[in-house]
């Protein structure tokens, strides 16, 4: 199968289960709640040794207190991995920044007290209030009022996690780093516009794919050298003579719906650049992920 | 359920059985058959009220002005008072609705632990009060007068929100240990006295007690979120962009208790 002449590899992309959170950041313009909602997902690449991975999901206006907003979703693994990474990520990102506020913007089965945690730096001095009950939120959404030097932090006592979909991802294979950087960056700003997704890495984008294993016994992930061009000729390399570059789209979503969305409209906007020879995916042969997304399907 | 009133007496009547929990799986007979006492003269409800079943899940009453205790500790459904309630309109109650197009009497929404109470018309004293003895009086629950409220409103509240469109009485929100109380009205005398947590909003100045302490004027985000679900309500709460985005002063107190409660008034 081709699109605009790119050969879409017959091969599929392995998705693991993961725990997902929305974090949303309020502040008194758009640029401080940005400031904060990029700090709090920076360093949000890979599970393997940031913790979560995270990314800002887009800027929104629908907020409780009616300020600008910016969504952040952020996965991990496991709930106590999400709970944690969610206390030191808005303790150190949101609390610190300047007219923030932060509150919980995704229903799901797992709870976790966040706010109810931070409150203690209030040194005494904080507050709570709760609003009435809804059908959202049957026992009525807890605050946590936070005296701090600018103002007054207020956090959400609980934040919620839904499971998710994580690792979804698919390669761009094409002639140099011109053509592939350019088709990756036209990828990823088609995924941004998709809601419920991130791609977590630095612009979306990952250079350095890795495989399972590595000839050192310390290390169990290393290069994934089937596709690094400058070993192509010492290794079982799945490069053709032509291709020197590959660049890896990574994408966590909410649901599988919307990971399959964001695969179909990444792969369709990587074809629109010339240069570009084949998309494929990475895969441990299904043995690994709860979800296989088949390319050819996808698209 | 439509009940109208047989008579215009001056004679209270105890009628905690008008509620959706008591009417519940009951035949129109059952419900006729139901206890009440006017005065202390035991009778049933068919004694004093024309009762029609018109089809509906609503408890509708006429004009009731001396009737106590309608809607007591009702879990869910709806009452409509097209007209006067008398005393502990909606007491103890921990869901659903109650809405009275007239005014109530004294000790509406006593201690009630969730639900809505709204009042066209005027509110007497003790409005999510505590009775007498109590340990905490409103504890959860939203309850909008449009009209003015007497005095101790709010007294020992300890979750939920009160929103006066008119004026307080005298002591309103004495003892608070937490919720909300917003009044759009001139206070009385002694507001927030001996309150040790929670939150009176003003949007006229007051007359505080020398037990509360200045602290800043700022934007509380908290009460942005808190005005703006207010708003979403059906009550048509006069609230305004200015009231979420404008500057409040923060006074502290009651010092002389924990000094916890804030008085937070508009500053524009």
């Amino acid at each position: 199968m081709r699109i605009n002449d790119v050969e879409i590899v017959d091969t599929f992309a392995e998705a693991f289960k993961m725990y997902a959170s929305r974090v949303l950041v309020t502040a008194i313009n758009e640029e401080w709640a940005m400031n904060s909602a990029s700090t709090v997902a920076g360093f949000g690449t890979s599970v393997i040794m940031c913790g979560c991975e995270a990314g800002i999901e887009g800027a929104t206006m629908e907020t409780p207190d009616g300020r600008p907003g910016v969504n952040i979703l952020l996965f991990a693994n496991s709930t106590k991995d999400l709970g944690d990474q969610l206390m030191r990520r808005i303790g150190q990102c949101v609390m610190t920044s300047p007219t923030s506020a932060c509150f919980n913007n995704l229903l799901g089965e797992k709870e976790f007290v966040v706010g109810g945690q931070l409150r203690y730096f209030g040194d005494g001095f904080q507050i709570s209030k709760r609003l009435n009950p809804t059908p959202e939120y049957p026992k009525g959404r807890r605050f946590w009022r936070i005296p701090v030097m600018g103002g007054e932090f207020l956090c959400e006592e609980t934040f919620q996690a839904a499971k998710a979909v994580g690792g979804g991802n698919f390669l761009i294979i094409g002639r140099g780093i011109e053509p592939v950087l350019e088709a990756s960056g036209k990828a990823v700003q088609a995924i941004r516009e998709v809601p419920c997704v991130i791609a977590p890495f630095p612009g979306g984008v990952v250079r350095s794919g890795s495989k399972v294993g590595s000839r050192y016994k310390f290390l169990a992930a290393s290069t994934n050298t089937a596709y690094c061009p400058m070993v192509k000729s010492q290794v079982e390399s799945d490069l053709t003579e032509e291709e020197n570059c590959v660049l890896e789209i990574v994408i966590d979503a909410v649901d599988i719906e919307s990971m399959n969305k964001a695969m179909h409209e990444g792969i369709h906007a990587a074809c629109t650049t010339e240069g570009v020879t084949r998309i494929s995916a990475g895969n441990y042969g299904g043995n690994l992920g709860k979800y296989i997304i088949n390319l050819k399907e996808v698209i | 359920m439509f009940l109208n009133p047989l008579l215009k007496t001056a004679i209270p009547v105890t009628a905690p059985c008008i509620a959706p929990d008591c009417f519940s799986g009951k035949s129109v007979k059952e419900i006729k058959a139901l206890t009440v006492y006017y005065g202390n003269k035991e009778k049933h409800l068919q004694d004093l009220f024309d009762i029609k079943d018109d089809g509906q899940d609503v408890i509708t009453l006429g004009s009731v002005p001396t009737v106590k205790y309608i809607g007591k500790g009702m879990t869910a459904g709806s009452i409509v008072v097209k007209g006067d309630a008398g005393m502990h309109l909606g007491a103890e109650m921990k869901g659903g609705r109650i809405t009275v197009e007239g005014s109530v009497s004294d000790w509406a929404g006593a201690e009630m632990k969730g639900g809505e109470i709204f009042i066209a018309g005027n509110a007497g004293h003790c409005l999510g009060g505590a009775y007498r003895g109590s340990k905490s009086g409103m504890n959860k629950g939203l309850i909008v007068v449009k009209g003015n409220a007497g005095t101790e409103v709010g007294g020992l509240m300890k979750k939920g929100i009160i929103v006066v469109e008119g004026t307080l009485g005298d002591a309103a929100g004495c003892n608070m240990k937490g919720g909300t109380l917003i009044c759009y009205g001139r206070p009385g005398d002694r507001l927030g006295a001996f309150m040790q947590r929670g939150s009176i909003v003003l949007y006229e100045s007051p007359y505080l007690l020398p037990t509360f302490t200045y602290n800043a004027v700022y934007n509380p985000t908290w009460l942005r979120v808190f005005l703006r679900e207010l708003a979403k309500t059906p009550y048509k709460i006069p609230i305004t962009q200015g009231h979420i985005e404008g500057a409040y002063r923060r006074y502290n107190g009651d010092i002389s208790e924990l000094g916890k409660g804030e008085i937070l008034v508009f500053q524009g």
